[in-house]
């Protein structure tokens, strides 16, 4: 029950950040639900939604079909859809009522495969887990079925792929677009971007990259796999304001922002966002003040980004906690944080989170290279004087 | 690596045959870990010296799904065999099926392949094919060969048949292939007639012909495996022979660990 949310609303399960991560694909998606697992998605947490051809169905599970075993019906279902719509792949995206069953998605993907000769997979996503879990776990499973042999053709030395570009992080204002075309203009030539606008053919020849750029940490279990097998560095980061801070970290191939030790005893800024995204404003805040920064997730930390006052906040409750345990003034969050804030003396400068508010607020992101993120900078300086 | 399943009827001697090989593949130089799924949680009895060990279950019961470590679960016993039991929820209550699924993901979860390492795995399955949970050993990445163990009464060729007819259904899914049963004689009359019999429906061969014999009971009095208690018996050798017989018929396939 610690994971309830009494205030603020549910946040985005691993199921959305799978068929976020499946979008753009071309395929077919099947949920493996009653109906309410593919409505949060396709109605909360996917903008791309209203007005896309993308095949994304619930397979309408209902009680019968989970007391008997009704596997053959859905993957009949969805084989006759498969003849219509051609699609690159199939994927069966688990949810609370396979889970408890013990629904065998990769069998009946495999089931699927064996007739229709289609790429088809089986993601065991619960509802439990959060997005960039369950985007992490497709972006691995594409790479590992469609990703070719590395080229060996000589390297320009500017190739790149982007990794864990979603919506739930980047939100509905053309941020993913701006991040690309600042890349373009810095040289580099995007061989695939996971996900935003992903094809197969793109996963296909990801290996031939110079570089991973990991926008968010859902990319990150991808970046590890790829330097592994294929020996392609990665950093993590993306560009802000005018992208200088990234700039010359690219051109270094410096992983990570460097993290700043905790050392002023005022009352600091609680920066509540994604890890990645977080500690790149971090890196620009500090510039214009010397307060201590503190970057706070909802959805878990990555060790090696973290600095040492960072924390998890693995619930609601911890999180008002934090929010309110005096040692803030600014927090610099989601919204729907408002609600949250007891103390007079804490202000909250609004910076909307896809995978947090949902809809409410994916149209009032702020443009990352412009003025927007210099305005929030400037208000949250304000805020902190 | 080999990955071997064990179904058959209720009572009809699994546990016992499966003990029994895992005992003589240790002999032979094997790392065998044995996993038995049955609630009743008895499968490696005979190899732990008649002592019941913890469950994955149990330990879950009693620490907290996220607080088990593989000491909870995993034990050696005869030949460094490594035992593990699945486990079920309270008698009458819960959920068999979802238990051995939690199961095996925890095993996954805590590393329990790369610290056993085994050269064979042997699953020791509850009597029927009853619902998912009790398909896990044969999923994908699970086992890869199905072996039934049988005697020559009409209701332990029938469940024969069921568990075939099922391992047969998850074919187009790729999973386990279901290769021959195990007569574990009753000493009814015209038994190896009568399963050849029932053979010609279900389809495969007789792996192994056990025959009946007091060595069993013998050793299980002692808490053992007859390959312990009685190594010099006839019974020994029959298990052997059996042991033998499954590495002939099993497929080498990819680790569960790097």
């Amino acid at each position: 029950m610690s994971r309830l949310c009494v205030f603020m609303l549910p946040l985005a399960p691993d199921y959305s950040g799978a068929a976020s991560a499946l979008f753009d694909l071309g395929g077919i998606v099947v949920m493996h639900d009653a109906s309410g697992c593919t409505g949060n998605f396709t109605g909360y947490d996917e903008p791309r939604w209203m007005g896309s051809r993308s095949a994304v169905y619930c397979s309408g599970l209902r009680r019968m079909d989970a007391v008997l075993g009704n596997d053959e019906k859905f993957i009949d279902a969805t084989l006759k859809a498969a003849e219509d719509l051609n699609p690159s792949i199939i994927a069966y995206l688990g949810s609370p009522v396979p889970t408890v069953i013990g629904t065998d998605l990769k069998g009946m993907a495999a089931e699927t495969e064996n007739i229709s000769g289609i790429p088809s997979f089986g993601f065991p996503t619960t509802g439990l887990d959060y997005y960039d879990k369950g985007a992490s776990d497709v972006f691995m499973a594409l790479i590992r079925r469609f990703a070719k042999k590395k080229s060996t053709v000589e390297k320009t030395g500017k190739t790149l792929n982007v990794l864990g570009m979603l919506p739930l992080d980047m939100g509905n204002k053309g941020n993913s677009d701006r991040i690309l075309t600042w890349l373009k203009n810095q040289d580099y030539e995007i061989l695939s971007d996971f996900a935003m606008g992903l094809s197969v053919d793109q996963i296909k020849n990801c290996p031939d990259a110079d570089l991973n750029l990991v926008v968010a940490r859902s990319g990150l279990a991808a970046a590890r796999f790829l330097e592994k097998k294929y020996g392609i560095p990665y950093i993590c980061g993306l560009p802000l304001d005018d992208g200088a801070e990234l700039k010359g970290r690219l051109e270094k191939q410096e992983r990570f922002q460097p993290l700043p030790e905790a050392q002023s005893d005022k009352k600091g800024i609680l920066i509540i966002h994604e890890q990645i995204f977080a500690n790149e404003l971090r890196a620009l805040l500090s510039k214009k003040t010397d307060v201590p920064i503190t970057v706070g997730s909802l959805f878990g930390l990555e060790e090696e980004l973290k600095a040492s006052q960072d924390l998890h906040l693995p619930d609601e409750y911890s999180a008002i906690q934090e929010i309110n345990s005096g040692k803030y003034q600014v927090i610099l969050a989601d919204p729907e944080f408002e609600k949250v804030i007891r103390r007079e003396d804490v202000r909250l400068v609004a910076l909307p989170h896809l995978a947090v508010s949902s809809k409410l607020h994916w149209d009032e992101y702020p443009d990352y290279l412009g003025e927007d993120i210099l305005k929030i900078i400037e208000s949250t300086v304000r805020e902190g004087n | 690596m080999r990955k071997i399943a064990v179904y058959g009827k209720g009572g009809i001697g699994k546990s016992t045959t499966t003990s029994n090989i895992s005992a003589a593949l240790a002999d032979m130089g094997y790392r065998v870990l044995q996993i038995g799924c049955d609630p009743k949680a008895d499968s490696t009895k005979n190899l732990m010296h008649g002592e019941k060990i913890t469950s994955v279950l149990d330990a879950i019961r009693e620490k907290g799904e996220g607080n088990i470590t593989p000491e909870d679960v995993l034990f050696q016993g005869y030949g460094g065999v490594w035992c593990v039991e699945a486990g079920g929820p309270t008698p009458g209550i819960g959920c068999a099926g979802r238990g051995i699924i939690t199961a095996f993901e925890k095993l996954e979860e805590i590393g329990a392949y790369e610290i056993c390492r085994p050269d064979i795995i042997l699953y020791d399955v509850l009597g029927d094919v009853v619902c998912g949970g009790f398909a896990m050993p044969i999923r994908g990445g699970y086992a890869r060969n199905v072996f039934i163990v049988t005697s020559g009464e009409m209701m332990s060729l029938y469940a024969a048949s069921n568990i075939a007819s099922a391992v047969k259904n998850f074919g187009k899914r790729g999973y386990a292939q279901y290769s021959g049963v195990i007569l574990n004689s009753r000493n009814i009359e015209n038994e190896e007639v009568l399963v050849k019999k029932a053979l010609e429906e279900i389809g495969g061969e007789i792996v192994s012909i056990l025959p009946r014999s007091a060595s069993v009971q013998e050793a299980e009095g002692e808490g053992k495996t007859v390959i312990e208690a009685l190594p010099d018996s006839k019974m020994a050798d029959a298990y052997r022979k059996l042991a033998e017989n499954i590495l002939d018929l099993s497929a080498e396939v990819e680790n569960n660990y790097e």
